[in-house]
């Protein structure tokens, strides 16, 4: 026992090492943080704090993937089943007291190649987003306020696309589902920001893995608008999973767009400064 | 290998020699067994950090082993000291005394043993209760992972680090890898520990940031270099941590057994199949054309009595090449114009020859260039680097390569560009035949330069910009030949000595003109403001352009925006000014339907406050299929004095300071024109 002593004695002054690193990133995850301590929490009070508590775990989940660079198709059908293609690629940084940063770099439709949106999330201020056009050589800071409207015409939003930081919204646990085959929990989430374009979404988050299987976006009519699922969920790094298809069906107008993912790498070694105005310029 | 965790960090030392001739200790316990002792010696050493010595005494014929400790002779430090025994557990010792040269002494350093770690793990799942999950995050940097045992065990072998440096297997993709971790260091670490082992030959060492340590089984980990001058706090860190989980782990993406931590080519230690893990940036080279045709309609034959019809095509290729991890880039850009009735706009221009250097904080970019500088959507007071191809566009914003070297610094107070502009390039103005033109025709044959370089001085320019939030700000300067010319009118004489004509002669001063352009937001309203201070063009004059941007999402019940763009144009020359926005309001709508086509009109209506003379332009484009794009751009003026087609007017109305916008008033077209991708 007498051993045992030392030993906790060097713990502790490892902890408080830690505690005072950790202080750094973690301040603000710090209330967040205690709800997730234990599987019991899951089982939490409120509605409220359960919804919490399962957005939290989930973003949990998806931390310490660093940087990653990907490929994606963008196919948008109409009712008639009419396509159109674009394709893009997409380059994101981990950046883990804030949100993420992103470069995203059109490749098709040909008019629109090296068309680049440079977008530094944040968790609770509004996001900074600059966008290059290629023809006139310009970088163009635009009002990421505008984040209902379409992107790139199809049935994504702006917001939908942009990283999904547990601040943005609140939460509320409805009640377990099987969705996919999987068992659920449904919750809802009620984005902060007024200038989004929803009053709500409803989640369905797998129990197993905490990935997203499927939302449905209610507009500011409070209306049944939209449907994303996700689908053929890969793992990578024995640790981070993402869905290879993503589905967005419009409810009112019967358009869906749909999004391939394709050739995913991370941790390619990617910094900050792949980030920057410079870097938007000079992707084409 | 054996299987015991080496991790007995501190062992017993000998220490040799007697101690000082001093006599008083305090007894901090006694053993039968030797063993004991030593237990609890170290347990003692551990928790009060004071020099616990073990004495072999002899009691009637026994051995018995003693913890001694020294007495301080300062009262204040006895104080203390006890203190510290009593919360060591060690309540009112006795004191020994030993005369003269006192005897062999051992003095005892804790000890941990691997038979600690499972108690260890224990209290941190208890203490993982109470205390948030992260603080026991660990983080530790790889120096690299190899397929072969040896090549990892030769790594470590290698490294002088300071750190524990320890083997860990695991396995990506079917395969076992052997990872070299360094660590666990503190987030203040990484970076220090990284650039140490830069200094060691292991580049592009990366942090496994730890997600909750789940608790390794013994056999994955194995301490394979104790550095022999840790502290031993350091080493009581590198025996009581969990490494953190496997989870993150770079997949190895080619042959070969390293990823992907690279050793530097300088290493002689291994031969790396080298690929820069950056590599997939690079692009290998690729051509991209674009051929356009287009038709201009003019309403009538104008003053002049030219053409009304105005066909032409125009080729476009872009090659574009990276390589080193997309850290060099080369782009060529030529752009070559026909147009059937103009002379001056069938023309070639290199848009661009560059090279580009990426470096940390710095990228060089030499060759011909285009650059833009700015906010606002009416006119681009700012914007001077690159000279306008006028021939191509009235709207000026179609640009002419402009040869350059250009350092762009990225700091934390913003980016600052640095601009030497060997060579000047002219504004190309439509021919005699050509249209839209003013009402005389420009001699660009024999511009005027006020440097006697002439378009061969070096201009020279340096731009800073940086955000602030919702604030963007740009600060320029330029000194150098004006982009924009004034013209010198020379009046040409029929045979009776009567003026009959009139060429304007280009006329490039040199100036100097430092800018300032920023745009703030508030809520979704974007404000935009460009201002410049300009001298060498007669008197010092300033000129501003302000106003704002705002989208609306969604109108009129579609999924359509509609974006308003409201600015002012301000000139302090007034009515003297020579350009179009010397008191002038701009209204833009920009309507955009978000549909796959990706259909946008732009209709912009420029008014002039005194001469209430006002252009109309109209800008609308569609994607046809894939592959093709439809523009639709149409240019209507109104408002002002109806101008007579007779030569003595039309001087007049030239003459006119107040009439700008009036000399094109016979020149309204539309044009369209198709675009085709390959």
């Amino acid at each position: 026992m007498a051993r045992k002593n030392i030993a906790r004695k060097n713990v502790a002054q490892k902890n408080v090492a830690q505690k005072n690193t950790a202080k750094k990133h973690m301040a603000k995850k710090l209330l967040l943080g205690w709800l997730i301590l234990l599987p019991s929490a899951l089982v939490a009070e409120t509605p409220e704090e359960k919804g919490l508590a399962i957005a939290v775990e989930a973003d949990r989940r998806d931390q310490g993937w660093v940087d990653m660079q990907v490929t994606m198709s963008m196919i948008l059908r109409n009712a008639r089943g009419d396509e159109n293609h674009r394709e893009m690629r997409l380059k994101s940084l981990e950046v883990p007291a804030d949100g993420d940063k992103s470069i995203m770099v059109f490749d098709t439709p040909r008019d629109v190649q090296g068309t680049g949106l440079l977008t530094f999330s944040h968790k609770v201020e509004d996001d900074d987003q600059w966008l290059y056009l290629p023809a006139l050589k310009r970088v163009k800071r635009i009002a990421s306020k505008n984040k209902s409207g379409p992107f790139v015409g199809s049935e994504f939003a702006f917001e939908d696309l942009s990283s999904q930081e547990v601040e943005k919204y609140t939460y509320k646990y409805l009640r377990d589902e099987t969705v996919n085959g999987l068992d659920c929990y449904v919750m809802a989430r009620y984005p902060t920001d007024k200038y989004s374009g929803y009053t709500r979404q409803v989640t369905w988050i797998d129990k197993a893995h905490y990935r997203m299987q499927k939302v449905d976006y209610y507009d500011r009519k409070n209306k049944l608008l939209k449907t994303l699922t996700f689908s053929d969920y890969q793992q990578y790094l024995d640790k981070f999973w993402r869905a290879d298809a993503m589905n967005m069906v419009n409810h009112v107008n019967n358009k869906s767009t749909e999004l391939l993912w394709k050739e995913y790498s991370f941790q390619t070694g990617l910094v900050d400064r792949d980030f920057n105005k410079n870097a938007l310029q000079r992707t084409r | 290998m054996q299987r015991r965790f080496l991790a007995t960090v501190f062992l017993v030392l000998l220490c040799a020699g007697p101690v000082r001739a001093e006599h008083a200790f305090w007894v901090l316990g006694s053993f039968v067994e030797q063993e004991g002792a030593r237990s609890e010696g170290a347990r003692l050493a551990g928790d009060t950090d004071f020099e616990i010595l073990l004495f072999e005494a002899q009691v009637k014929e026994r051995f018995q082993y003693r913890l001694l400790t020294a007495v301080p002779e300062d009262e204040a430090a006895r104080r203390r000291q006890l203190q510290r025994l009593g919360q060591a557990g060690i309540s009112e010792p006795w004191t020994l005394r030993l005369p003269g040269d006192l005897p062999f002494m051992e003095t005892i350093f804790a000890e941990i043993s691997f038979d600690d770690i499972a108690f260890i793990d224990d209290d941190i799942d208890v203490e993982r209760a109470d205390e948030p999950v992260f603080d026991l995050a660990e983080n530790y940097v790889v120096a690299g992972s190899f397929k072969e045992m040896d090549r990892a065990q030769a790594l470590v072998d290698q490294l002088n680090v300071g750190y524990p440096v320890t083997i860990q297997p695991s396995e990506i993709s079917g395969e076992t890898y052997h990872r070299v971790l360094v660590g666990p260091v503190s987030a203040l670490e990484e970076n220090s520990v990284t650039t140490l082992l830069s200094t060691q030959g292991v580049d592009g060492a990366w942090v496994l940031r730890s997600v909750i340590a789940a608790a390794p089984s013994v056999e994955e980990i194995r301490v394979v270099q104790e550095s022999q001058d840790l502290t031993p706090e350091l080493r009581g860190l590198s025996v009581s941590t969990t490494p953190a989980s496997r989870v993150s782990e770079p997949v190895p993406q080619y042959e070969g057994d390293y990823n992907p931590a690279t050793l530097k080519k300088k290493s002689t230690l291994f031969p790396i199949p080298g690929k820069d893990k950056r590599a997939s940036s690079s692009n290998p080279g690729r051509w991209r054309t674009d051929i356009a045709s287009e038709f201009r309609v003019f309403n009538d034959p104008g003053l002049n009595d030219l053409e009304e019809f105005h066909p032409s095509v125009s080729v476009q290729t872009e090659y574009y090449k990276t390589w080193n991890g997309g850290n060099d880039i080369v782009a060529f850009v030529p752009f070559y114009r026909w147009d059937q009735q103009d002379e001056e706009r069938t023309h070639f221009d290199i848009r661009e020859l560059t090279w580009v250097h990426v470096a940390d904080d710095w990228e060089l970019r030499t060759g011909i260039r285009k650059v833009f500088w700015g906010v606002t959507e009416s006119q681009h007071l700012v914007d001077i680097i690159n000279q306008t191809d006028y021939v191509e566009n009235q709207d000026g914003e179609e640009k002419l390569g402009q040869p350059m070297i250009n350092l762009s610094l990225t700091r934390d107070w913003g980016v600052i560009d640095f601009f030497v502009l060997p060579g000047f390039r002219e504004r190309t103005f439509p021919g005699e035949d050509g249209r839209p033109r003013l009402p005389f025709p420009v001699d660009v044959d024999n511009p005027i330069y006020e440097s006697s370089a002439e378009r061969y001085r070096t201009d020279a320019a340096v731009r800073w910009t940086n955000y602030f939030g919702d604030l963007e700000v740009g600060l320029s300067h330029f000194s150098g030949t004006s982009r924009e010319p004034r013209f010198q009118v020379d009046l040409r004489v029929d045979e009776f000595g009567i003026p009959n004509d009139v060429v304007l002669i280009p006329v490039y001063d040199v100036i100097d003109q430092t800018g300032l352009d920023a745009q703030y937001f508030i809520g979704d309203w974007a404000w935009k403001l460009e201002a410049i201070s300009r001298s060498g063009q007669g008197d010092r004059f300033s000129a501003v352009t302000f106003g704002f941007e705002k989208t609306f999402v969604g109108v009129f019940g579609s999924r359509g925006d509609l974006g308003v763009v409201a600015e002012y144009l301000f000139d302090d020359r007034g009515e003297d000014a020579p350009v179009i926005g010397e008191d002038d309001v701009a209204l833009g709508f920009r309507y955009t339907v978000n549909n796959p086509a990706d259909t946008t009109a732009l209709l912009v209506w420029l008014y002039d406050v005194d001469s209430d003379e006002y252009l109309m332009t109209l800008e609308a484009s569609s994607r046809l299929g894939e592959k093709w794009k439809m523009i639709l751009e149409a240019s209507f003026f109104n408002g002002g004095d109806t101008l007579m087609g007779d030569f003595p007017s039309v001087l007049n109305a030239f003459a006119d300071p107040e009439s700008e916008l009036g000399l094109f008033q016979e020149e309204d077209f539309i044009k369209l024109e198709f675009i085709r991708y390959f």
